[in-house]
């Protein structure tokens, strides 16, 4: 059974640590910011007086400047609840000469790394294996039985199933309560458009999403010399019942297809960044301790400049208070 | 296209290599379950339909490259003629190859005749065929000469260089004997397979049924038939279709009458043209009329000889597209003199007693060269057949002879049958029973007709009959007055054509009575002919004797039965030589000198008193010399002329030829003027080199091609 935590990995991220950069719930006080005002001594920002509301938490100060009836808002650190949501379909089974992982075994080593860097700085993690459906949930803990049971999960699970991102995002979407961070792992050969809608669900939700789309590189160059008879590695069939099948000479369009991926991974990376999604194209030959931990730390420089937007809406545009 | 090295064309199955690379190219692949499908098919759909024309494109060129190879290897040559594929050398092989040289091949256009092409047709058949084949060479006028039998191909050379200056013959092809000789030589072939290469000019003269039977037999053989064309489709030709002498003998002096005929067979009228008549070597212009296109022209002419013997003459038209059938050759044989034999059944003591007084002053007044040998009857009863003075005679008078015994009708009838005339004249002796039980016979004797009795009415004068070539014909041109003056007191009463046993009897006069008797008649037996008249050589009968009209009728008659020159003196060019010897005549060593001088002297055979030769296939003098008994040489000369059938020009179609030679299916090439003129020498341009280059350039192509195709896309 293959080991997916790799200490080498851990080592590289454990002192970066992994910070949400929107606010997370949390039942205790940890290092994140928690969208419950007044427990912090922290002013957070200033919000309009309701009638009705206490006097005591109106802004007597400001009332005097402005003659404005506002209520001082103050952030709550809190501890993070991380939702791994790993793709498990079968086309993440997919492993090329280059690298010495599958897809699914890359992306499992980074589900088990950052379900252990979680764990660590007392962060509440949980896993979703997914791929047509949900196939496995671990509710979110922060305890080290949870990550014995997540690396326990992904060295259980075999991916051998059609991908349908898009749907079972939804239902993941049900299961997680409380705003926290999802983390997607997936190659994204899936439906973009019901993934966009899923993704879209979560953000509206509250939830800060991670993407790190893993692609082997042979996926990306196609360096195949022979001629070569591809199959679609999910089993789909063609209007004739038969496997889908294409009998190619890479060579002969090889650029062509390899602009087609980079257009698709570009297209991908534009409407993450636009909706505010952290997105990450993780090549399995890369060495995934220094693309972590890079990630991370330029994670940890971000911190507090990402600004909030929605996938598939459009984003509501804070009105800054003036004088804030 | 010729292929001078068709086996290396096995290699083009080599040609299908890339195809089964291709193929198997197709079968054999790396199966890759893959996860992007969705951009792999977005792209190569977009690429597909180009991918594989280009595809096909290059395995196009590379197929067309290796095929190129072995086609070049193949020694490919380019010859206009189509003789390339119709010689394509295969297993070892019997060939004959039969050349047509019969007059017609000596039909000329662009300068060249068609025999000129058929020589450099056998010469480029005989380059292209292997070195293991037996060629027999021969032919059509005398192909039971053949040149070469199942020789090889440096026999079969040196005998078509020896041909290159050989003119065709003046003889025709008669293909279906032709065909039946040149069975001997397929039949006997050395090889299994067998193969006649007719190399002709496709006249339809000589072709018949008759070479069905022949193709019906060799159907059944491993044979095949090929008919190089080498003749052209132009008919234009003058032609001298006709030179005889028309008087039945010549005599030292004495006009000649001769016929010449000329056909046109242009389209245009030939005017002015003059013609050259040759005499025993002595040349003359013969200014011809106006030849209209399309007809015949008579053209009479007049010769005399001042010396009996063989005279030769030769009448050459002015020069055409066949220069063969413009040359007649005529021997004419002047005898020294007309010798007649009178049997004479009343002898007289005094002038005109005789019953041939009359006759035999009649036929020599005034002509010195006939000669009358005359006797009685009663002399003639005691000589024999042999009597040297009868059977000499041209002309055998009978004159109221009573009767004839059966020794004297069967010695009279040999001399007629072998060309003496006989004329028979009534008088009070003559007994008409004896005649016809002896003479007629029902029809096979020499009488032409039943005598019936003596008519003792007076007929008012003589009508002479229109008919062929009546030795009476002089007297058709008198006047009725003068024929009518001749009134017999007597006649005999003839029937003839008695129940239409004798066709060759017929009347040239008949008397003017109520029952338009015959007056004479005239029955052709064997060579000889035989004159009946009805009346008296006398007086004793009418006065015609005195009348100047008798001395015509005699003469007339008599020229015309004279016993003609010696057969065989003019014939065809083809025919065998056939010359009949004398009885008892005896001939030692005799020898032939034909029209070509370059040959020696040729021994003829004699066969039942005949002489024999058949090689005569050449217009022009043929010299028959022999020692005589007494070991001195005798001589005569003949003349040969051309084949008229083969200046019918009339080309046969390849479908009726195909037909004719049913079920066998020859195959035509053609070398004819269409095809151009190519020489011995010219086996067509070789073209491998340029073959070469192409395949170089496609190879260069395949290379780029490869490359622009298996690039980065």
């Amino acid at each position: 059974m293959p080991s997916y935590l790799v200490p080498e990995i851990l080592a590289r991220i454990t002192r970066l640590g992994f910070r949400a950069h929107r606010v997370v719930e949390g039942s205790i006080s940890g290092l994140h910011r928690s969208p419950l005002h007044g427990l912090s001594a922290e002013f957070a920002d200033y919000r309009q007086y309701s009638p009705g509301e206490d006097l005591k938490r109106l802004d007597w100060r400001a009332y005097a400047r402005s003659d404005r009836h506002v209520v001082k808002r103050y952030e709550e650190e809190s501890n993070l609840r991380a939702t791994l949501l790993l793709d498990a379909s079968r086309s993440m089974k997919y492993g090329g000469s280059r690298s010495k992982l599958t897809k699914y075994e890359f992306g499992a080593t980074l589900a088990a790394s950052l379900a252990a860097l979680c764990v660590r700085q007392r962060d509440a993690v949980g896993l979703a294996l997914v791929d047509q459906e949900q196939r496995t949930w671990l509710r979110p803990a922060a305890t080290q039985a949870q990550l014995a049971k997540i690396l326990d999960v992904l060295q259980r699970s075999v991916p051998d199933r059609k991908t349908e991102l898009g749907a079972v995002m939804n239902r993941v979407a049900d299961q997680i309560s409380s705003r926290g961070m999802v983390v997607i792992i997936s190659d994204l050969l899936t439906d973009l458009d019901s993934l966009y809608a899923g993704l879209g669900r979560l953000q509206h939700q509250g939830h800060e999403i991670l993407i790190f789309q893993i692609l082997d590189p042979d996926e990306i160059d196609l360096p195949f010399k022979d001629s070569m008879l591809l199959r679609d590695i999910e089993g789909a069939t063609n209007s004739e019942g038969k496997a889908d099948e294409l009998q190619v000479e890479p060579w002969a369009f090889r650029k062509a297809y390899q602009a087609a991926m980079n257009q698709f991974v570009e297209d991908v990376a534009t409407r993450c960044r636009t909706a505010a999604i952290d997105h990450m194209l993780l090549k399995t030959d890369q060495d995934l301790g220094f693309a972590l931990s890079s990630y991370l730390h330029g994670r940890l420089c971000n911190a507090g400049l990402k600004r909030g937007g929605k996938i598939g809406a459009q984003n509501p545009s804070a009105v800054p208070m003036e004088g804030a | 296209m010729l292929l001078l090295a068709a086996p290396m064309l096995a290699g083009l199955i080599l040609a299908s290599v890339p195809i089964i690379i291709h193929l198997w190219n197709r079968r054999h692949f790396r199966l890759v379950e893959w996860a992007p499908m969705k951009y792999i098919k977005l792209t190569v759909q977009t690429n597909r339909r180009r991918m594989r024309v280009e595809q096909l494109l290059l395995l196009a060129v590379r197929v067309l490259v290796v095929a190129l190879l072995f086609i070049a290897l193949a020694r490919p040559a380019f010859s206009r003629t189509g003789f390339g594929a119709a010689l394509a050398s295969r297993s070892r092989a019997s060939r004959v190859i039969l050349i047509d040289d019969s007059m017609s091949m000596g039909y000329v256009t662009d300068r060249r005749s068609a025999f000129d092409r058929a020589k450099d047709a056998a010469a480029r058949i005989v380059s292209s065929i292997g070195s293991q084949d037996a060629v027999t060479i021969a032919l059509s006028t005398r192909p039971d000469q053949p040149l070469v039998r199942e020789g090889g191909i440096e026999e079969s050379n040196k005998v078509l260089r020896e041909m290159q200056n050989a003119s065709p013959a003046e003889a025709a092809s008669d293909w279906p004997s032709v065909f039946k000789q040149i069975d001997s030589y397929v039949s006997g072939a050395s090889h299994l397979q067998r193969e006649l290469i007719l190399i002709t000019d496709l006249r339809r003269s000589g072709w018949g049924a008759g070479v069905t039977a022949q193709a019906s037999k060799w159907a059944g053989q491993s044979f095949d038939l090929k008919i190089v064309d080498v003749g052209s489709r132009e008919t234009a030709n003058t032609v001298l279709s006709r030179f005889e002498q028309e008087d039945s003998f010549a005599l030292p002096g004495m006009p000649v009458k001769l016929r010449a005929s000329i056909r046109n067979d242009t389209n245009a009228i030939v005017r002015s043209a003059t013609a050259s008549l040759e005499i025993d070597g002595q040349s003359r212009p013969l200014v011809l009329p106006d030849l209209p296109a399309g007809q015949t022209t008579e053209v009479p002419l007049t010769v005399s000889f001042d010396k009996a013997g063989d005279h030769v003459l030769k009448l050459t038209l002015p020069n055409d597209a066949m220069p063969a059938d413009n040359t007649r050759w005529l021997v004419i044989g002047v005898r020294p003199e007309v010798r007649i034999a009178m049997i004479d059944g009343q002898v007289g003591s005094r002038a005109f007693e005789s019953s041939t007084d009359f006759v035999q002053l009649a036929l020599t007044a005034g002509l010195d060269l006939w000669q009358v040998n005359r006797r009685a009857d009663s002399e003639w009863q005691r000589v024999s057949a042999s009597d040297a003075q009868l059977t000499n005679a041209d002309v055998i008078v009978l004159s109221n002879v009573a009767s004839l015994s059966m020794q004297q009708t069967s010695v009279l009838e040999k001399l007629v049958s072998s060309g003496a005339g006989l004329m028979i004249f009534p008088g009070e002796q003559f007994d008409p029973g004896a005649y016809n039980q002896n003479l007629y016979r029902d029809g096979a004797g020499l009488l032409p007709g039943r005598i019936s009795r003596a008519n003792e009415s007076s007929p008012n004068g003589l009508a002479i009959d229109s008919v062929t070539d009546s030795p009476l014909a002089p007297m058709s041109k008198l006047a009725p007055e003068a024929l009518s003056r001749i009134r017999p007191k007597k006649f005999l009463s003839v029937a003839i054509d008695e129940k239409g046993k004798d066709p060759n009897s017929r009347a040239l006069a008949h008397w003017n009575d109520t029952e338009s008797h015959p007056a004479v008649i005239e029955k052709q037996f064997g060579r000889g002919r035989v004159i009946l008249w009805t009346v008296s050589a006398d007086r004793q009968w009418s006065d015609w004797p005195i009348d100047p009209t008798y001395v015509l009728a005699l003469r007339s008659a008599a020229s015309a039965i004279v016993r003609p020159g010696h057969i065989g003196t003019n014939f065809t060019a083809g025919e065998a030589i056939a010359y009949p010897l004398e009885t008892g005549q005896v001939v030692q060593g005799p020898l032939v000198t034909g029209p070509d001088q370059s040959m020696a002297p040729q021994p003829l055979s004699i066969l039942d008193q005949v002489l024999h030769y058949a090689s005569t296939t050449r217009a022009g003098k043929y010299t028959l010399s022999w020692k005589d008994e007494a070991g001195a040489t005798q001589s005569r000369t003949l003349g040969a002329s051309f084949n008229g059938l083969e200046s019918n020009l009339q080309p046969i179609s390849e479908s009726e030829i195909t037909n004719l030679l049913s079920p066998i299916a020859p195959t035509f090439v053609h070398w004819g003027a269409a095809a151009g003129n190519e020489s011995v020498a010219e086996k067509g341009r070789e073209i491998w080199r340029n073959v070469i280059l192409g395949v170089l350039v496609l190879a260069a192509v395949e290379t780029v091609l490869a490359m622009w195709v298996s690039r980065e896309r």
